[in-house]
């Protein structure tokens, strides 16, 4: 390997965190681990050091105005793409990557899809309420997330009332906000509904109301205590009183299946995520803190490549070729890839991490990195790659995509490639090509 | 298991008569007239006709995600079910005079199909649609398990559905046409272990179908190359999938193009049609429709998804070649249907029991099941399930798509099947 190569530690840095370690940190607490980026995090004292400093860019990161408003939008698609780009080009140029990724899961957590909602301005007000809270508190998301009209709505919560409750926000508030499957019965989704009933909008559709006379003020058991119970005492119930393990366990397996590896409630992984969640009120910072400094997320087990999420691909690979999300009209491809932001076909958000070896989805990703290599053909972007060595090549593309290392076959098929062309005298298309074929290779395709 | 016999008007009796005498052994029980019709065996052994080849049968396979309010879809006209029905619904019953087709008053059992369905009511008019009444979930009542559940065809969540095991053997499960989805997904029906299945993007091109040029075989040549030696793991599944999604790509990309048009489901479908159409060997289509879960102002939303649903159907059989029309069929699920009462919010909740249809030349029309006795709702207050998803499946594995094995247990299967019309499929 050439000299400086990031992959081997300098000696001034032998008691410092290391490019490998702080590469790793990088990619998965953000989009890609550029060789700057990399070059700055490595000088941290220790993973702990790194960690903190990850989490602390919540505080600097710059103000984010939204590109519509939240009022009615006279253009639902147009608008629709619009937010969807900006927000790309928030993860693609953010100084605090972080944020991102939460603001992400905590879209995919909180599913207000475009689909029933049918009003962009409300799912635009929703977001800012997610990038507010994201590395806050859970109880004070999950309680401005209950009120938000978008929710309001797209749960059915606004027309839940004492006369003919409504269960689906009860049910999903149970089922996916808060303790998972096997924590309660339908008898709880029927008192939880009832102690929701009032909680509405107002009459323009676009702001929480409290209806009190929709309110069923009677009594209702919920976990063993029966009294008038009313939504907000609700979430307290469900993150501090009886159900507090249930949930810190699903909140913690969902948010370590996010950055380290697949879990499920009950694995032991799970112990002290839970455990940091009820030990600080459900402080989000001190569980992805002790997520990310966690053994098992340095471990071989927790370096192991995952596969990126349409979005996250995208942006890496925006990030890796200097493109916008504008010009690439990548939010187009990203509703073609199945992660449609705004968008999700369900409450669920994207949960099955199978659809995206999905046929399509690999079809809209190689046609998206098709646009993406024409247009880094058009701006020269890759010009500097004619005059370079194969292995020269090589490093440059592992640098600017943030990869440690090739795997053996994936550098075989590069080489062949660089050095097949070039023999037939047909080098021009090495600058071309190579873009694409980087963004498609399995080091980034799944990190 | 009953089944009324009610042809529309007595023009009809003379070329349902046979039907009618199917029908009518069946409904007296007389299981020395049922046994021969299901087993392929015993009834060439009768002299009758057997399934379509291996080579034959095709399905398409319509989800309606979230759970098809199937008592205003298939509603009761007349008497005192309709009655019940009008006291029970309140305001979103559906008017007998906007009710379409269906069968006459016959007995009570009169029923009409709700107005934005016109085309499947011709279809049932014609004896060509099963409406198979009291499938759906009983168990827990979130969507996701009662999907996974209705789908896996196993009575339980699972890995695998009920195309993909019965795919897993067959000699062609490894080139990706053999089970093909039409969307960003690939639904749990058509999963298997071994079946590779694509799914097809509804909208926008696919790269690597030209080869012509050489910059685009080099490319396509070193990124189908990265799969070769690649490992295990999410970066090897990832880059296997790539290559197989390149491979397919050649095959595939002439049918995306024209890119059709209309409704989603309606695009969807044209695809379905297109892919069959181009004789791959495709045995397994499967589409899906979000939106059926009607909590709340459900009169307009499933009026629209209804009518959605009955111009994709329209569009299909309309895009399908007319040499294919009697070797497909088309199987409408949704994993249960909704409560009787509506809630406070004029929409209705998870209920149980809900309705399929089997559409297709070949399907013996009518009724098949218990229709939802509103007076006689299950302990939880729903309409019952009375009859199994999976004898559908079963009926359709065995006697449409020429016997899968195990694919869903050994068990009944049901008069899905026009024995005269699988004979011509042949």
């Amino acid at each position: 390997m050439a000299h400086g190569d990031p992959a081997r530690p300098r000696r001034s840095q032998i008691m410092a965190l290391g490019a490998v370690d702080a590469a790793h940190l990088l990619r998965r607490t953000g989009f890609g681990a550029s060789a700057a980026d990399v070059d700055r995090l490595a000088g941290a004292v220790d993973r702990a050091d790194a960690v903190e400093r990850i989490l602390a860019t919540f505080d600097d990161v710059e103000d984010a105005p939204l590109p519509i408003g939240t009022g009615p939008s006279s253009n639902l698609y147009g608008d629709w793409m619009a937010l969807t780009t900006w927000w790309l080009e928030r993860m693609r140029t953010t100084s605090a990557p972080l944020v991102e990724r939460m603001v992400l899961f905590w879209h995919g957590h909180f599913v207000s899809g475009l689909n029933k909602v049918f009003d962009i301005g409300l799912l635009a007000q929703q977001h800012d309420t997610l990038r507010r809270h994201a590395l806050g508190d859970y109880r004070t998301l999950l309680g401005a997330v209950a009120f938000d009209p978008a929710m309001l709505l797209y749960l059915d919560n606004a027309f839940n009332f004492r006369t003919h409750p409504q269960e689906n926000f009860a049910r999903e508030l149970l089922e996916l906000f808060t303790t998972g499957p096997g924590h309660y019965d339908q008898d709880d989704v029927v008192a939880l509904a009832r102690a929701w009933t009032g909680h509405s909008v107002d009459d323009t559709w676009r702001r929480y109301a409290n209806r009190d006379f929709w309110h069923d003020a009677g009594d209702k058991e919920l976990f063993g205590t029966t009294r008038n119970w009313d939504g907000p005492e609700t979430l307290d119930a469900l993150l501090f009183g009886p159900r507090a393990e249930a949930t810190s366990r699903f909140l913690g397996a969902k948010l370590w299946s996010t950055f380290a590896y697949p879990v499920g409630a009950e694995d032991p992984e799970v112990d002290d995520v839970a455990a940091a969640a009820r030990a600080t009120a459900f402080d989000l910072r001190a569980v992805l803190r002790a997520i990310l400094t966690s053994e098992a997320f340095w471990s071989d087990a927790g370096r192991a490549p995952r596969t990126r999420p349409p979005a996250v691909w995208i942006v890496a690979v925006l990030r890796a070729t200097g493109l916008s999300a504008t010009e690439t009209g990548a939010a187009w491809f990203l509703e073609r890839c199945g992660q449609g932001l705004f968008n999700a076909a369900d409450v669920s958000g994207w949960r099955d991490q199978d659809a995206w070896t999905a046929t399509s989805t690999t079809w809209a990703r190689t046609t998206f990195a098709n646009q993406v290599r024409w247009r880094c053909w058009i701006d020269e972007r890759f010009a500097d790659q004619e005059v370079l060595a194969t292995d020269e090549v090589l490093d440059s593309l592992r640098a600017r995509f943030g990869v440690t290392e090739w795997s053996a076959s994936t550098e075989r098929a590069m080489r062949d490639f660089v050095d097949g062309a070039r023999a037939r005298g047909v080098g021009w298309e090495v600058a071309y090509n190579l873009p694409m074929i980087a963004a498609l290779a399995p080091e980034v395709l799944a990190a | 298991m009953t089944r009324r016999s009610a042809p529309c008007d007595t023009g009809h009796a003379t070329r349902w008569s046979r039907r009618e005498l199917l029908r009518g052994a069946l409904a007296m029980g007389g299981a020395a007239v049922a046994a021969p019709l299901t087993t392929a065996g015993s009834m060439r052994r009768a002299g009758a006709a057997g399934p379509p080849d291996r080579d034959g049968g095709a399905v398409v396979v319509v989800t309606l995600l979230g759970g098809n309010d199937a008592l205003n879809t298939v509603v009761p006209r007349t008497g005192a079910a309709r009655a019940t029905y009008e006291s029970r619904r309140g305001a979103l019953a559906i008017p007998a005079s906007q009710l379409v087709g269906g069968d006459a008053d016959v007995d009570g059992s009169g029923f009409g199909f709700h107005g934005s369905l016109p085309m499947l009511a011709a279809r049932y008019d014609a004896g060509e649609v099963a409406v198979i009444e009291g499938v759906g979930s009983t168990g827990d009542l979130s969507h996701f398990i009662a999907q996974d559940t209705m789908m896996s065809g196993t009575g339980a969540p699972s890995a695998t559905g009920w195309l993909g095991r019965a795919a897993d053997d067959a000699p062609d499960r490894h080139d990706g046409w053999h089970n093909v989805a039409i969307g960003s997904t690939v639904p749990l029906h058509l999963r298997g272990q071994e079946v590779r299945v694509a799914a097809l993007p509804s909208v926008g091109g696919i790269w690597g179908a030209e080869r012509t040029k050489y910059w685009e075989a080099d490319a396509i040549a070193c990124v189908r190359a990265f799969a070769d030696d690649v490992g295990p793991g999410a970066a090897g599944e990832l880059a296997r999938s790539q290559a197989m999604a390149l491979d397919l790509a050649e095959g595939f990309g002439p049918i995306l193009s024209p890119t059709p048009t209309g409704s989603p489901l309606s695009r969807d479908l044209q695809l379905a049609a297109r892919v069959l159409d181009a004789d791959r060997g495709t045995r397994a289509v499967a589409v899906e429709l979000q939106g059926w879960d009607t909590h709340a102002r459900q009169a307009a939303t499933h009026a629209g998804l209804l009518r959605q649903l009955d111009e994709g159907l329209a569009a299909f059989f309309a895009t399908l070649d007319a040499s294919r029309h009697r070797d497909v069929v088309v199987l409408v699920v949704s994993e249960f249907g909704r409560r009787i009462a509506p809630n406070g919010s004029s929409g209705t909740d998870h209920g149980h029991g809900g309705t399929a249809f089997l559409i297709g030349d070949a399907v013996a029309g009518g009724r098949v099941g218990t229709p939802p006795d509103l007076d006689h709702p299950d302990e939880d207050g729903n309409v019952a399930v009375t009859t199994e998803l999976r004898d559908v499946y079963r009926t359709i594995l065995d006697e449409w798509l020429g016997g899968a094995g195990d694919a869903v247990g050994s068990g009944p299967t049901l008069p899905l099947f026009d024995r005269r019309s699988a004979v011509a499929a042949r």
